[in-house]
């Protein structure tokens, strides 16, 4: 197992394992086999949906030990050889500082081209490595042999790969060839600072001619050579970019582009967010550019089924458990981390789990018609007692006991009795009861594979230092805690361009208006059967909040609702395609927030921003606003 | 040109009467002239940095300290001008400059670290670095939005290279949530921690209350390193280490919060290992001003570049 998996205080991130690493813990998510065809493919997902995971996934040498063990994928791999080439945040600023201050648009291009040129050589070189490695020694898989080539002809290759990049080489090896563009690349910060300086573009380029290539053709030239040199000129390969967000905006461009017109050989497989920079320069080079379906094939990543969800997140929970040293597979995860409040008495099926069923409800109702006379009421106006709940099976109010039992657990939960002024006591420190045990532990997760390991990291740390099983209720409230704490620090300092007109305000203050807002309503509100848990982002929210939305979508702090979105619809590209569309606040956040992992029909987001609701313990109880009309498809099958 | 000699310094004893260059900052922090006051320096050029004029009488008595004392008071915003200025009837080769970073913001300071290092190989630089500790004030409850996190300043940016993966170094502050979710948006593939030991005991507990949950992750992971702030050239060392350790399979990002003295000694780990950046937040600039008064405490190093 890596170093980097075994650590705890890493970065769950698949940009830092070999394809092997990657390989070896893989667990495919619905559509994964959509990417092993021959079709340019671009997927959308939040921060830590899995995209770098996939990409690398794409790899020959992650394929080779992953494939033979399914079966059912290998007859659709196409066989292409993907070139990984990665990015992350850091390399994007740092290649903005070097390059802000050069005057000309020209030399900027030319520097920020040269960059992503040189990533692209080098992540060539180490797949060329991997192939000619793999193909010395033998493998089972066809497509290695042909680079079974001797020293002498990798000289050559390596002379014409040179010749063509414009590098000086000392010895004709693959790694004199890397350390060249190592050395290469050292050098841009000093161009750099030459452009700044006010010296020509043609002079630096003439010192180093490189800085002067296109990186397209720097890289189909050298496929051509290649699948020359191994005899096979249809070989196909794929570009495997990650992170193009955050890419700056002039070289995305030039990076999108060849999504329409390339060389036969070379298909190009991006990882994008669903929001942000990068979406809106696709939406724009769609005008002229690469257009879904016919260009690419777009596959949204994160916005599964939640019975799908919840299938990918045990897998991937017992095999990061499991690697912790606490052994268990996804069946037994009930057993391990024990069920939730709300398993027992909506899933009974026996007779006499159902009796103890109603008998737990029955003390839930009573409790909370005692002390909320809303509830009392609404109870009341269905001719339902709270002291007896035992319906037939085709009474109606069988059903919407069933329907409330979650939300009157949740108030029962959080609410103490109202005050003699009719204020109502919210309660204080509770314990996370409500969003412990299974299956509610993994839907705080949402299928989001890195929170997934995050989560599995801090139960298994807390039951270690308390020498305790996952089972305990200290261990499972600690790690929850670590959890939602964690993301909720990201969102304090995460960087954003403020308003003008508006208060300075971070992106935690925005999430915690939206999410305080929908905990106010649904537990100081009269009890409604049916709360507004999620929000239609609204033209005039887009227009005063449009880029904390953006960021939020990117972040994974909303969920997009969209029906089908895991068909090979168009992503929710560009700011504009959010308007319209509805989105919930994930789950990971909601116990901080006080919230459900469920969620009903939405409000107009713009209605929860204009409303004051401080944090408060102790708070009026507000009049409803108007909301948005409850969508066809909305309903509370799937609460808990 | 690296850095020959680093040791720590007793200040003022160990000041150098007749340094070329001096300069400090002016602002609303009384301690600003706690370091200059108690030292009797005779340098050509005094500087005193303004970053934000004030009518606070901390600033008000400050500027009359520093005018006392032969101080030219400097915009930040021609820093740059008026030591190239300074420095363009240097005779000989050799330049012996004192700084005080007390009250400096870390992009003054980066600034002006980076306008002293770009002087090296052609001039030896002798650095005399001094920081007056504060008394404890609590750490602050809100935080203006951060509108970046990034290098401090392009020369200390580190290198563009893809390839490598990103470790960090985070210096932790007493402010919370800050390190957590800097080093949460930075993703790195390997995370150190230093955590600063200071003569004011109430620091060390509140920069440990208030990252209870990344310190027990690095202690976990045997990541965690304790640095003594009254001791730099040994925190040079532990820097050092790590910093030429992480270089050879990784770009290092430091992300120094807390005591500038750490601020500093990444700045000229930057330097003596280009691909590492330093990076920031930019919610500094626009905390509200407060007097910090001078704790007594006062540390000091020189570094000797040749």
């Amino acid at each position: 197992m890596s170093e980097a998996i075994k650590l705890l205080n890493d970065a769950f991130n698949a940009r830092n394992l070999t394809p092997a690493q990657v390989a070896e813990d893989f667990i495919a998510p619905p559509g994964f086999s959509r990417l092993l065809g021959l079709d340019h493919c671009i997927m959308v997902g939040p921060r830590g949906s899995g995209k770098t995971t996939l990409l690398k996934m794409l790899q020959l040498e992650a394929l080779q030990s992953w494939l033979p063990a399914h079966r059912e994928n290998r007859h659709e791999y196409a066989g292409f050889i993907g070139i990984f080439v990665p990015a992350d945040v850091r390399w994007s600023m740092q290649l903005d500082f070097h390059t802000r201050g050069i005057a000309t648009e020209a030399g900027r291009i030319a520097l920020q081209t040269s960059a992503f040129s040189h990533a692209v050589c080098l992540a060539l070189l180490e797949t060329l490595e991997n192939c000619i490695t793999v193909g010395r020694t033998g493998s089972d898989l066809q497509i290695y042999s042909a680079f079974a080539f001797d020293r002498k002809t990798e000289s050559e290759l390596i002379n014409t790969l040179a010749k063509l990049w414009r590098m000086k080489v000392e010895v004709p090896s693959l790694l004199g060839l890397r350390q060249a563009l190592r050395l290469s690349q050292t050098e841009l910060p000093i161009l750099a600072a030459r452009l700044i300086s006010g010296e020509s573009l043609a002079s630096v380029v003439a010192a180093q001619p490189f800085i002067g290539m296109a990186w397209l053709d720097a890289l189909v030239t050298a496929l051509d050579t290649i699948n020359e040199m191994i005899g096979n000129k249809t070989q196909r390969w794929a570009l495997l970019l990650d992170e193009l967000e955050i890419v700056p905006e002039t070289l995305l461009r030039n990076i999108l582009m060849p999504l329409r017109s390339s060389s036969p050989n070379l298909i190009f497989k991006l990882a994008l967010s669903p929001s942000g920079a990068g979406a809106m320069v696709l939406s724009n080079v769609e005008q002229y550019g690469p257009t879904h379906g016919n260009d690419f094939k777009a596959i949204t990543l994160g916005y599964v089924e939640k019975s799908q969800t919840r299938r990918f997140s045990a897998q991937l929970m017992a095999s990061a458990l499991t690697r912790k040293g606490i052994s268990v597979s996804a069946d037994d995860l009930l057993s391990v981390m024990g069920p939730s409040m709300f398993q027992p008495t909506l899933e009974a099926a026996d007779e006499g789990t159902q009796s103890r069923a109603v008998l737990a409800r029955q003390k839930v109702f009573q409790e909370l018609a005692a002390k909320d006379e809303s509830f009392a009421d609404a109870l009341n106006k269905k001719n339902i007692d709270p002291t007896n709940l035992s319906f037939k099976e085709n009474d109606k109010r069988a059903w919407f006991v069933r329907k409330i039992y979650p939300l009157a657990v949740f108030r029962n939960h959080y609410r103490r009795s109202a005050g003699d002024d009719g204020r109502v006591i919210a309660r204080g420190a509770v314990g996370m009861q409500l969003y412990s045990g299974y299956p509610i532990l993994l839907d705080l997760t949402e299928g989001n594979p890195r929170w997934v390991l995050n989560l599995a990291d801090e139960l298994a740390a807390e039951a270690e230092k308390r020498e305790k099983d996952i089972r305990a209720v200290g261990v499972q409230s600690s790690a929850i805690e670590t959890f939602y704490e964690r993301f909720a620090s990201l969102l304090r300092v995460y960087p954003i361009e403020q308003p003008v007109s508006r208060r300075p305000t971070t992106l935690f203050d925005f999430v915690e208006r939206l999410g305080t807002y929908l905990s106010s309503k649904l537990l100081e509100d009269a009890f409604s059967a049916d709360p507004s848990l999620s929000f239609t982002i609204d033209q005039a929210a887009y227009e005063s909040h449009g880029r904390f939305i953006e960021t939020c979508v990117q972040l994974g702090v909303f969920i997009l609702m969209t029906a089908g979105a895991t068909d090979d619809g168009p992503p929710d590209l560009g700011a504009g395609g959010l308007v319209g569309k509805r989105v919930r606040l994930c789950h990971r956040l909601a116990p901080k927030f006080r919230l459900p992992v469920h969620s009903t029909r939405p409000i107009a987001m713009s209605s929860a921003l204009s409303e004051d609701t401080t944090p408060s313990r102790s708070v009026a109880r507000p009049q409803l606003k108007n909301v948005v009309e409850r969508p066809a498809d909305d309903s509370q099958s799937s609460l808990f | 040109m690296t850095i020959q000699i680093f040791r720590n310094i007793r200040v003022p004893d160990d000041l150098p009467t007749g340094a070329d260059l001096v300069v400090a900052s002016l602002s609303v922090e009384s301690r600003c002239t706690n370091v200059v006051g108690n030292a009797s320096l005779s340098a050509r050029t005094r500087l005193a940095v303004v970053e934000h004029e004030s009518p606070l009488p901390s600033f008000v008595e400050s500027e009359s300290c520093l005018q006392r004392l032969d101080f030219a008071k400097v915009n930040e915003a021609v820093l740059e001008a008026t030591l190239d200025a300074s420095i363009a009837s240097l005779e000989g080769t050799q330049l012996d400059a004192i700084v005080d970073i007390s009250c400096m913001s870390r992009e003054v300071m980066a600034r002006l670290f980076a306008w002293f290092l770009k002087l090296t190989p052609s001039i030896e630089l002798n650095l005399y670095v001094c920081y007056s500790l504060a008394e404890f004030s609590a750490p602050p409850t809100e935080f203006p939005p951060n509108e970046y996190i990034a290098p401090v300043v392009s020369r200390f940016a580190g290198w563009p290279a893809a390839s490598q993966p990103t470790s960090l170094v985070v210096g932790l502050g007493y402010e919370p949530h800050k390190a957590e979710g800097a080093a949460e948006f930075l993703d790195a593939s390997e995370q150190w921690l230093f955590v600063p030991n200071s003569p004011i005991r109430e620091f060390r507990e509140a920069v440990e209350q208030n990252n209870a949950g990344l310190v027990e992750r690095a202690r976990r992971s045997n990541r965690l390193v304790e640095y003594q702030l009254d001791d730099p050239a040994g925190t040079y060392g532990q820097l050092e280490l790590l910093v030429s350790d992480l270089s050879r399979r990784s770009n290092p990002v430091l992300l120094p919060f807390g005591p500038k003295m750490f601020f500093t000694l990444s700045l000229l780990q930057s330097y003596e290992h280009p691909q590492a950046g330093v990076w920031a937040v930019s919610g500094e600039r626009t905390a509200p001003a407060a007097d910090r008064r001078a704790s007594g405490c006062v540390i000091g190093f020189e570094a000797k570049f040749q």
